[in-house]
């Protein structure tokens, strides 16, 4: 059975998220598309501003989506995945209240088994006011769940505020978000992007983390680790290390992203998580990745990224670290600073 | 759960759908969900958890009061062994 593809809008208060939602559908994003807005008030505004270029657009009130009206999210999700084909329904797009974290309706979507096999990941937009000063991006807790969760940022509103300022902001939020991709308030560009993701979650790869240079006046105190040649014993170790460690300190590891080898199957995989969320396991096409890809790449907030490679090293590493050269150990690790 | 043997399912986890991508045989999951029991027995070791893997419904959690649990995936593990007063050993300190 094939899946419908979902997608978050998610951006703080008064950021654009509605703006951009109506944009997409007005420029011909709309056929197929079933929009769910969820406003935080008793009396919601929004569907009536996105037009009726959508499929449908279904509103969630009386709550926040990631903590009280999770259910309701379920059950609509429910109801449109049992409309099935007849409804020629193409993909969800989920436009969150401003103060909402999307890691609990990833969580949500992905754990329940119902809208599982009916669903899978598209993308997470975040929508960010180029007005925001530097500190306001790390204002709130949800802000930042916001920003570090986002596959891509879409900065808005830049005509009001000078180019080298909008620029100023993009280097931060690359800064807190190294793994993203930040895209202009275009909504065909935006369009393409939740396309791209939808058809292929091997969009998301290979990784180029630990290839990209990015410097920042700000310091965000992100940082990574990039686990070299990080070929681990098998996938059952890998995959209960890596549970155990986004179990226990999931809340401080904002990405986590691998391309390994697992020899028992031959195959390279690719892992993408952000926080405690996971994506399903992509199996790559290639007999070897591009040169220097083929490593764990860890973006840690408030956590020495150290203990986490040296974790590896110890329970899942192929090589016994005890009896490694020690400048063989020196390749796999390496540790950079976002600031 | 399963109208024939009436075992609790709840689909494939995270860890399973590695091994579902490639679609491979079903006794090869079941092979890759022992390995990983394993794994978790020895992680687990100190606070005397057994873990098993069932095809039907994940893993087993034997617990040393003698108690069994029922875990979905590699995620639901954790969780459980919390919920059930286990201290959930930490990667980065063992």
């Amino acid at each position: 059975m094939s899946t419908i593809p979902f997608h978050l809008v998610t951006g703080f208060l008064g950021s654009g998220k509605t703006t951009l939602v109506n944009a997409l559908m007005t420029a011909g994003f709309g056929a197929g598309t079933v929009v769910i807005v969820n406003e935080f008030g008793e009396i919601g505004l929004d569907q009536d501003f996105i037009q009726a270029a959508a499929e449908e657009v279904l509103v969630l009130k009386n709550g926040c989506m990631c903590c009280l009206v999770r259910e309701d999210l379920v059950a609509t999700l429910l109801k449109i995945g049992a409309m099935g084909s007849s409804a020629r329904v193409e993909r969800v797009v989920i436009e969150t209240s401003g103060i909402a974290d999307p890691l609990p309706i990833l969580q949500t979507l992905r754990s329940d088994f119902s809208l599982r096999v009916r669903y899978h990941p598209g993308a997470v937009l975040c929508t960010v006011d180029a007005r925001t000063p530097p500190f306001g991006l790390y204002a709130t807790p949800e802000s930042r769940a916001q920003v570090s969760a986002a596959d891509a940022l879409v900065l808005t509103k830049t005509d009001l505020v000078p180019a080298d300022k909008a620029e100023d902001l993009q280097i931060l939020l690359m800064a807190a978000n190294p793994d993203c991709t930040i895209l202009p308030a275009d909504s065909s560009a935006i369009a393409a992007f939740l396309l791209a993701s939808e058809t292929s979650a091997r969009s998301r790869f290979p990784i180029d983390l630990a290839r990209r240079s990015i410097s920042a006046s700000h310091s965000s105190d992100v940082r990574s680790a990039i686990v070299r040649d990080a070929e681990p014993r098998s996938w059952p170790v890998f995959a209960t290390w890596l549970s155990n460690l986004l179990y226990v300190h999931g809340d401080r590891i904002l990405r986590t992203k691998a391309i390994l080898f697992d020899r028992s199957r031959d195959a390279w995989i690719g892992v993408h998580g952000v926080r405690r969320f996971l994506h399903p396991p992509v199996h790559l096409d290639f007999d070897s990745p591009p040169e220097g890809t083929d490593c764990i790449v860890f973006i840690v907030q408030g956590i020495d990224p150290a203990r986490i490679v040296e974790s590896y090293r110890r329970h899942v590493a192929h090589q016994n670290p005890r009896n490694a050269e020690p400048a063989a150990l020196a390749t796999m690790v390496s540790e950079r600073t976002f600031q | 759960m399963c109208s024939l043997c009436g075992s609790l399912g709840e689909g494939p986890a995270w860890e399973n759908d590695g091994a579902l991508a490639d679609r491979t045989a079903r006794w090869r999951q079941h092979q890759s969900a022992s390995a990983t029991a394993v794994e978790l027995s020895r992680l687990l070791s100190a606070s005397r958890v057994r873990i098993s893997a069932h095809a039907d419904f994940g893993y087993l959690l034997q617990l040393p009061t003698g108690g069994m649990i029922t875990a979905s995936g590699l995620a639901d593990v954790w969780h459980k062994l919390a919920a059930a007063g286990i201290s959930v050993p930490d990667v980065l300190e063992v």
